[in-house]
């Protein structure tokens, strides 16, 4: 964890207790948080300039699936392409998981499996590599 | 024998004169007439000539009596003669029985006198046939007899009544026996004094027929015995003549026993009608294809319902081989092999088959249409032996449809409990890791308790995500070369944690080749079920031995362990859905029994197969095999998930939040 300069991690996520515990989390362990419960929400947070470290995405979304959608709105847009994107998702099984993976994504998540502590930690790692 | 004396001439002449009459009278006889001196002939008339079969007078005179005489009557012959000679008598009239020319014997009456003829004291002796006579009457007598025990031993009542008096005259057996009457009760009296038809009506009825066509044939009666008892009969009167004299004969025959049976049969007849048509009802309103087969095959009967399934008619169908004209095939589209076929097993085994609608075989059409049917066929016994069987049938796509619904459903209500079960577990682990504050003692053991049972609860969505996954079809197989001694290590690490804690040995035998293609996430799941289920069900310092390698065409997984075993009366529920044994509900009351079915379900979809032995209190061994060929690969919407045994690998002891 790098103190000083504080990474900021945008958070999509439709469910607002888990996006909450998310954002506490994060913030526990040291990240700034920028949150939205939609995409749209967020590629406009983005497009006004905030400045991204890393993208947490949920993949349903008020029962749709535009976290897919997103990810190939981000990955090909050049002055977001280089955000990396962990996807923590409801959607269990290897084909989402797929999907993400080709699509650029850098991790998947089924929520239920995993802590958000593991989670964070991964991120931590993936962000001081 | 005669007097010695001389005759005078007037005597001579009176002799000669006599001898003229004499033999003038006898010749133009009737019958024969022989005077015979008891030895010698003197004289014959023409018809005893005649009867003895000679050709003239002459040739007999002087012949002996002897030779005529048949030997059973010459003693009689001689005993008359002797009585004749002593008493001078005319004996009396006999049976005899004489020898004719030719040696023919015949029968004759005979008598005889002793006379004076030419002066000498001769026997005349007059005789005539009666052979034709005695047979005649014999004949008549035989005949009368013949007719007597007709009359007598005919099994029909008969009366014979004379006419006009209408008085009965002669009854037989039948009718004493009949009607109660004896004999001499009966004659003399008529049939209305005896009261036997009691019906006036009928009674003119016949009266007047009779009188009219001097007959009546086969009509029915109810005529009355002596006591009182009413009885049917067919009856037939004649008017009869017999030596110019009329006579009613009455024929009676008793048909009540013979009405009953006809109506009794009557009665079965509609019975056996009514209930044919009650079946046919009941067959054709049944909502399910219903066809009896014989011990061939082939179609005896099919209803409604199975002539719509297959769209064929009864009469198309009668005598066709059942299994022509519903070819069943298994869900690849593969014809089931004859004898796999549920009725070839119901008519060679005598076991009843059934094919629950939810694994059913599919009924190809002639048309190309594939119905799933579910699929009953029953063995029909006779003295323990087969003579066909009854096949029921149905349609299932409705229920196949249903199920299927029931199945998203349960994958959509998974699904929904994911989200708010993260936000529980998410939770409680921000508290636990001191997010909020410290927390401490009691109220952190409880929040530990709340968590892990939060993991299994997850652990059980995501089982029940994977049955409707399966059950649906619509998980996906994504085969690559992988090195399965890896995995199983992999998989044994996960429980290395609970295998420590219960002090127990693991034998690895690994065997070549170790390479399968092989969807990873699948095989892991199956030796995770497979090894997770060994380890929870061993007791302390049991053993595990897991054997992996080629056997044959197939790839083998062999799990075997010292455990509780399973009892005899679980095996055949063990890969049933939610079915968890006695003895392990004691050992483990977190398991769901989902395991094994989803094992199961998978191993078959891979091609494989899964079995295995046990002993109660002795341990269990599971096999599986895979084919070496190689999984198919299976593109699905989704994709099973192996579960995570988190709580028991690597990261377990850094989730433990006692730290």
């Amino acid at each position: 964890m790098v103190k000083e300069s504080k990474k900021t991690i945008l958070v999509i996520e439709d469910e607002l207790p888990l996006l909450e515990a998310i954002q506490r989390k994060l913030e526990n362990v040291g990240f700034k948080t920028l949150t939205a419960q939609n995409t749209e929400n967020a590629m406009s947070q983005l497009q006004e300039g905030a400045v991204i470290d890393l993208v947490w995405l949920d993949h349903y979304i008020f029962g749709k699936e535009p976290g897919l959608l997103f990810i190939a709105e981000l990955k090909n847009e050049p002055k977001w392409s280089k955000i990396p994107v962990f996807v923590v998702s409801n959607a269990s099984g290897p084909e989402k998981k797929q999907a993400y993976l080709s699509l650029g994504a850098d991790k998947y998540y089924t929520k239920v499996d995993y802590k958000l502590e593991d989670i964070c930690r991964d991120i931590e790692e993936f962000l001081n590599k | 024998m005669g007097k010695s004396n001389s005759p005078t001439p007037s005597q001579i002449r009176e002799l000669q004169e006599s001898k003229e009459r004499y033999e003038k009278f006898f010749q133009a006889a009737a019958f024969g007439v022989v005077i015979h001196d008891g030895r010698k002939i003197i004289f014959g008339n023409q018809e005893a000539v005649r009867l003895v079969g000679g050709k003239s007078q002459k040739e007999f005179i002087g012949k002996p009596i002897l030779p005529f005489v048949h030997p059973e009557s010459r003693l009689t012959v001689a005993k008359r003669i002797l009585q004749m000679a002593l008493t001078g008598k005319t004996a009396p009239l006999l049976r005899e029985k004489f020898v004719r020319v030719n040696g023919e014997p015949f029968n004759v009456e005979v008598t005889s006198t002793p006379i004076h003829y030419q002066g000498k004291s001769v026997f005349q002796t007059i005789f005539r046939d009666i052979t034709e006579s005695e047979k005649i009457s014999e004949e008549l007598r035989e005949s009368e007899q013949k007719f007597a025990i007709l009359f007598e031993k005919n099994p029909f009542s008969t009366a014979l009544s004379e006419l006009p008096s209408a008085k009965i005259i002669a009854v037989n057996k039948a009718f004493e026996e009949s009607f109660g009457y004896r004999r001499k009760e009966a004659i003399g009296k008529t049939s209305l004094e005896l009261g036997i038809n009691p019906d006036a009506e009928t009674r003119t009825k016949i009266a007047t027929q009779v009188k009219e066509k001097g007959s009546i044939h086969d009509i029915e009666l109810n005529l009355r015995k002596k006591s009182g008892e009413l009885r049917t009969y067919l009856v037939n009167i004649d008017v009869i003549e017999i030596a110019g004299k009329k006579y009613l004969l009455n024929t009676a025959r008793d048909i009540t026993e013979k009405k009953q049976s006809e109506k009794a049969l009557m009665a079965a007849k509609i019975q056996a009608e009514e209930t044919a048509a009650q079946e046919e009802a009941l067959l054709n309103s049944i909502g399910e294809g219903v066809v009896s087969i014989d011990v061939g095959g082939r179609i005896i009967f099919t209803n409604k319902v199975a002539q719509k399934i297959i769209g064929k008619t009864a009469w198309e169908m009668a005598g066709q081989p059942f299994e022509r004209l519903l070819p069943l095939v298994d869900e690849k589209g593969e014809r089931i092999l004859k004898d796999k076929m549920p009725l070839q097993v119901a008519l060679k085994k005598g076991e009843t088959v059934a094919v629950s609608s939810l694994s059913t075989p599919y009924y190809f059409k002639p048309d190309g249409e594939v119905v799933p049917i579910a699929l009953t066929a029953t063995p029909v016994k006779l003295v323990k032996e087969t003579i066909g069987a009854i096949v029921v049938f149905r349609d299932v796509r409705l229920e196949k449809k249903v199920d299927r619904a029931k199945t998203e459903f349960v994958s959509l209500a998974s699904h929904q409990l994911l989200t708010p079960l993260s936000a529980i577990k998410w939770y409680l682990e921000l508290i636990l890791s001191g997010d909020t504050g410290e927390v401490k003692g009691r109220l952190k053991d409880y929040l530990e308790t709340a968590y892990k049972s939060t993991t299994r609860m997850g652990n059980l969505v995501n089982a029940l995500l994977n049955v409707s996954r399966l059950e649906m079809g619509t998980f996906a197989v994504n085969p690559e070369n992988i090195e399965i001694s890896v995995l199983a290590d992999t998989t044994l690490r996960d429980l290395a944690e609970k295998i420590s804690h219960k002090s127990l040995t693991v034998k690895k035998d690994y065997r070549p080749p170790q390479w399968l293609k092989a969807d990873p996430n699948l095989m892991q799941i199956i030796l995770q079920n497979l090894l997770s289920n060994s380890v929870k069900y061993t007791p302390e310092n049991g053993k595990i031995i897991l054997s992996l390698g080629g056997d044959g065409e197939d790839f083998l997984i062999q799990v075997s362990d010292t455990g509780l075993g399973i009892p005899d009366e679980d095996q055949p529920e063990v890969f049933t859905k939610l079915f968890r044994g006695k003895n392990i509900q004691e050992a483990d009351p977190e398991g769901v029994g989902l395991g094994l079915y989803i094992v199961k379900s998978m191993v078959e979809r891979l091609g494989g197969k899964i079995w295995f032995t046990s002993r109660e209190g002795k341990g269990t061994t599971f096999f599986v095999t895979i084919p070496l060929a190689g999984m198919k690969k299976r593109e699905g919407s989704r994709t099973l998930i192996a579960r995570k045994e988190k709580e028991n690998g690597k990261r377990e002891q850094k989730d433990n939040f006692s730290n």
